[in-house]
């Protein structure tokens, strides 16, 4: 809702009242989540910048050259909200959204991630969330054919009223074929195609923007239903339309759906825009003006046309049975004019539409963040931490997705990273994710601390990151704590793409994830999530699963030892440690991996649960056993977020590697084994271990 | 030899399998409109991809089973590989017995599993042996009382080739995965043959379905 100041700004600029239709633009533009008006005063902290970035921060998708004159475009969003109150309809069309994003730039979707925040998967109402979460995203990016390629997942205590569900695409470009979100040139036209438009999702932005409440169900009406086959076709018809270069510019409806599209394409130009709101298709009767201003329908873009391509352009979405209509017109000078039964609704200047608010005052308190500790239940922590919601299987939520569409899938959801042939012969290496707690524990370097951690999952197959996307989810910025949290993940992020050269280059913030129930506050484990893209230039992924051969030997690349602080085991069993962050050693590690990708037999990164959780994880998923050398402390043990690798050798390749190699080190840590059990302090065989940590989601999820 | 790969709209492995047709020498692999009926004679062999066709609204593959498409590549009397969703418009249209019903878990499954080969004549070159190939499906259980006119030519097995129970993903009767018709016709297949056909893939066998496949193009 409009604030008394920035009402007063609108009747100042405008020097009258503003019409009904003027209200519900400003409303719906000047809401948090399309103004960004908490949390862009903060974007310059990021590095933005590399040799290979194409597009930025600003559109639906950031563009990174990936060599022989393609791009790739990536993008991160959150649909919280609505997936809170409408689980499946809410996660599936968040998913839909994203991938518009992506077509928007011209870009073919090659893969999706997706990460997800729910409180424990005990009760009744968390395993729906759960259930209903995973089977809107399965049922929309299967049925558009979008291969899966992981993300991650968490639970805790803090998200049992305000699920996280945030979706990222990546797709795929030829140099020439991108397109923009931006309409340049006077008289060209808008035609709105896809479905056509209803009252679903009216208000949905502002819905966002503001604290979910008891009256919660009201907002049902705020949810769009997603339609996966009008996506899938849509893609396939934006395919064509670009490859006939037809299109001049092109955005998706999203949030705050038509007049946004419109209003955002015209100001990048520095141009006015006319809309004929009686031209746009409709799903229900007596649509008010304000009403098909701000539909957020799911399934529509809205293209800027050359007059003279206009009539290839129909014909195109013809024979793709879509509907379309032309529905305004890009206008010289700065005027948004808005027509519904020839009677003018709207007449606002486009910048003061898009920048014209008032900059809310905001106060970066102090942090205030309860992490719950966990009490551990009997028996040895290995088996205490595999159990665990937080680290036990996924493959429960992985098996509904399908992983392998498309036929360019190397490695699917369930390992560190996904990884995808691309169409240059090169491979794509994306993981997406954050450490909720770890973030709760400590804001600033345990963004930075989680980030590194996202990265190293995608480094491990040997591959340089080139860009990163990142969608932050926090509370309530009026509230100077929760604002003190996002400032603080802000910073922690930003840092590490200065440091390690990552450059961001597009993101999404998601703030109010706070609710008030029966008189108490409930707030979200701040979530600052990243995907992250890397590149294999030459040669082949580092493999990702144990080679069963005895003859090779399990090392430490990096730090020998972890932080017990913020790590899983540190969650049940306390920690006396401090976090650190060593940014020389993450970048040498990062260096000796990509360089030396030809010379490792598997590798994966010391993740949750630490040395031995990773150990073990790596055992049963490559169903070979492990004996773990000799005795370790704790540190060594269960602690993480330092940079440190685990990496299968042959005895010529630790040969090799240490002799061109002198200043990094290799600690022996693990032997293969020529049985199906895991050795450390004592023994399990594989498949005990493998019902250990596959049973707690299966339980959960009934599968 | 001139292949169709015949997309409906919501069909959405066309274009791997395309790639995974044209990797043949002999193949000259391309896309069919489902509303090009009068291209169909141009090709020697026909492949439904998976996807969901019409969005699978009604049932899986029902409203693409009814469609004039159908029905004249049926009329061609050339050989038929409907592959998941394809597998499913083949059994909607009673051109395959049975029904593909949604799995035991009445959950989507994407996972990796070993097929067992049978002995079928149409599949001299791989009789026997033991083939890794991914499912990606939602309704992919066969239920049939009996098989009268055809001859179930893969089962899901172990990595050894056993047929068990324990390895059955879906339920489906007797681990049934892939059907074909006496006269070698009409072939189902819930896994993804084009999905294993190259090194990046993870698996090759799939190559071996799909040359089984062309043998019946050939005669």
């Amino acid at each position: 809702m409009l604030t008394d100041e920035e009402l007063n700004t609108i009747e100042e600029k405008l020097g009258r009242t503003p019409s009904e239709a003027e209200l519900a633009t400003l409303d719906t533009l000047w809401s948090e989540h399309c103004s960004y008006k908490s949390s862009k005063r903060w974007f310059y902290l990021f590095n933005t910048e590399s040799e290979r970035v194409r597009l930025g921060i600003g559109e639906g998708a950031g563009l990174i050259d990936i060599g022989d004159d393609y791009v790739i475009g990536m993008g991160l969003e959150s649909h919280n909200h609505p997936s809170a109150v409408d689980p499946f309809n809410g996660a599936a069309t968040g998913v839909g959204g994203i991938i518009r994003d992506i077509i928007s730039q011209g870009c073919k979707p090659i893969a999706i991630l997706d990460c997800l925040r729910f409180g424990p998967p005990t009760t009744p109402r968390q395993r729906l969330l759960l259930d209903q979460v995973v089977l809107g995203i399965s049922s929309y990016g299967n049925c558009v054919g979008i291969p899966n390629q992981g993300g991650d997942t968490e639970f805790a205590q803090e998200f049992t009223t305000n699920p996280l569900v945030n979706a990222m695409c990546v797709g795929v470009a030829h140099q020439e074929d991108i397109i923009r979100s931006i309409a340049s040139v006077p008289g060209h036209k808008l035609l709105l195609f896809g479905s056509s438009s209803g009252r679903d999702g009216i208000g949905g932005v502002t819905f966002a923007s503001e604290e979910l409440d008891d009256a919660q169900q009201e907002n049902r009406g705020s949810v769009q239903i997603g339609d996966p086959l009008t996506e899938k076709v849509l893609i396939d018809a934006i395919i064509e339309l670009r490859d006939r270069k037809l299109l001049s510019g092109l955005q998706d409806l999203g949030g705050g759906g038509l007049v946004c599209a419109a209003v955002e394409m015209a100001e990048k130009g520095g141009l006015g825009v006319n809309l004929d709101l009686e031209q746009v298709p409709l799903r229900e009767q007596n649509m008010k003006a304000w009403e098909i201003l701000v539909s957020e329908s799911q399934e529509r873009m809205l293209a800027v046309v050359d007059p003279t391509n206009l009539s290839d352009v129909k014909r195109v979405l013809d024979k793709f049975d879509l509907n379309y209509a032309v529905v305004g017109e890009i206008t010289e000078g700065n005027t948004f004019e808005g027509y519904h039964h020839d009677e003018l609704q709207t007449e606002l200047p486009v910048d003061f539409t898009i920048n014209g608010f008032p900059e809310p005052k905001r106060e970066v308190g102090e942090p205030l963040i309860n992490s719950v500790s966990l009490v551990p239940r009997d028996g040895h922590p290995l088996e205490v931490l595999l159990s665990s919601f937080n680290l036990s299987s996924r493959q429960p939520i992985y098996q509904q997705y399908d992983q392998h569409v498309q036929g360019n899938t190397v490695i699917g959801a369930e390992r560190d990273s996904g990884v995808i042939l691309l169409p240059n012969e090169k491979y794509l290496v994306t993981a997406a994710g954050t450490n909720s707690y770890l973030v709760g524990v400590a804001p600033e370097s345990g963004a930075a601390l989680a980030t590194l951690s996202i990265i190293r999952k995608v480094i491990v197959r040997g591959a340089l990151p080139i860009g990163m996307v990142d969608s932050l989810n926090a509370g309530n910025p009026e509230k100077p704590s929760s604002y003190g949290e996002f400032v603080s993940m802000i910073r922690g992020v930003a840092t590490v793409s200065h440091e390690l050269d990552l450059p961001v280059v597009g993101g999404n913030v998601s703030l109010y994830n706070e609710s008030e129930q029966n008189g108490k506050i409930y707030k979200i484990l701040p979530s600052p999530f990243v995907g992250i893209c890397g590149l294999i230039d030459t040669g082949e992924p580092i493999p990702d699963l144990l080679r069963d051969d005895t003859e090779t030997t399990i090392y430490i690349l990096g730090q020998r030892s972890g932080i017990l602080k913020g790590s899983e085991y540190g969650r049940y069993y306390g920690s006396d440690d401090e976090l650190k962050i060593d940014y020389d050693l993450e970048r040498e590690c990062m260096n000796f991996i990509i360089e030396n990708n030809d010379q490792i037999t598997s590798a994966t990164p010391i993740g949750h649960g630490g040395l031995l959780g990773t150990l073990a994880k790596w055992a049963i998923q490559s169903e070979v056993g492990i004996e773990l050398e000799s005795e370790e402390n704790k540190a060594v043990l269960y602690g993480e977020n330092t940079p440190r690798y685990l990496l299968q050798l042959t005895t010529s390749q630790v040969d090799y590697l240490q002799q061109e190699n002198t200043s990094i080190s290799l600690h022996k840590i693990a032997v293969i084994r020529d049985d199906a059990t895991f050795v450390a302090d004592r023994s399990w065989s594989l498949e005990e271990l493998d019902k250990i940590w596959s049973e707690p989601l299966r339980t959960a999820m009934q599968t | 030899m001139q292949i169709a790969v015949i997309r409906f709209p919501g069909t959405n492995n066309e274009y791997e399998t395309l790639r995974a047709l044209q990797s043949f020498d002999e193949v000259d692999a391309e896309l069919l409109e489902y509303k090009e009926i009068n291209r169909v004679d141009e090709f020697d062999g026909f492949w439904l991809a998976g996807g969901f066709s019409f969005a699978d609204v009604l049932r899986a593959g029902a409203i693409a089973s009814q469609t004039e498409m159908i029905t004249e590549i049926a009329a061609t009397g050339q050989p038929v590989l409907g592959v998941c969703n394809g597998f499913q418009i083949l059994t909607e249209a009673s051109l395959l017995p049975g029904a593909l019903m949604p799995n035991d878990s009445t959950r989507f499954i994407c996972k990796w599993i070993y097929l067992k080969v049978s002995d079928h004549p149409a599949f001299q070159e791989v009789r026997g042996k033991v083939l890794k190939l991914p499912i990606a499906h939602f309704e992919g259980k066969l239920y049939t009382d009996e098989l009268p006119d055809v001859y179930d030519f893969v089962r899901y097995s172990d990595k050894q080739g056993n047929i068990r129970p324990e390895v059955n993903p879906n339920g489906s009767d007797d681990n049934i995965a892939g059907a074909i018709t006496k006269n070698h016709q009409f072939m189902g297949l819930m896994p993804h043959p084009e999905r294993a056909s190259f090194k990046h893939q993870g698996s090759t066998d799939g190559r071996l379905i799909i040359e089984s496949f062309l043998t019946e193009v050939k005669q």
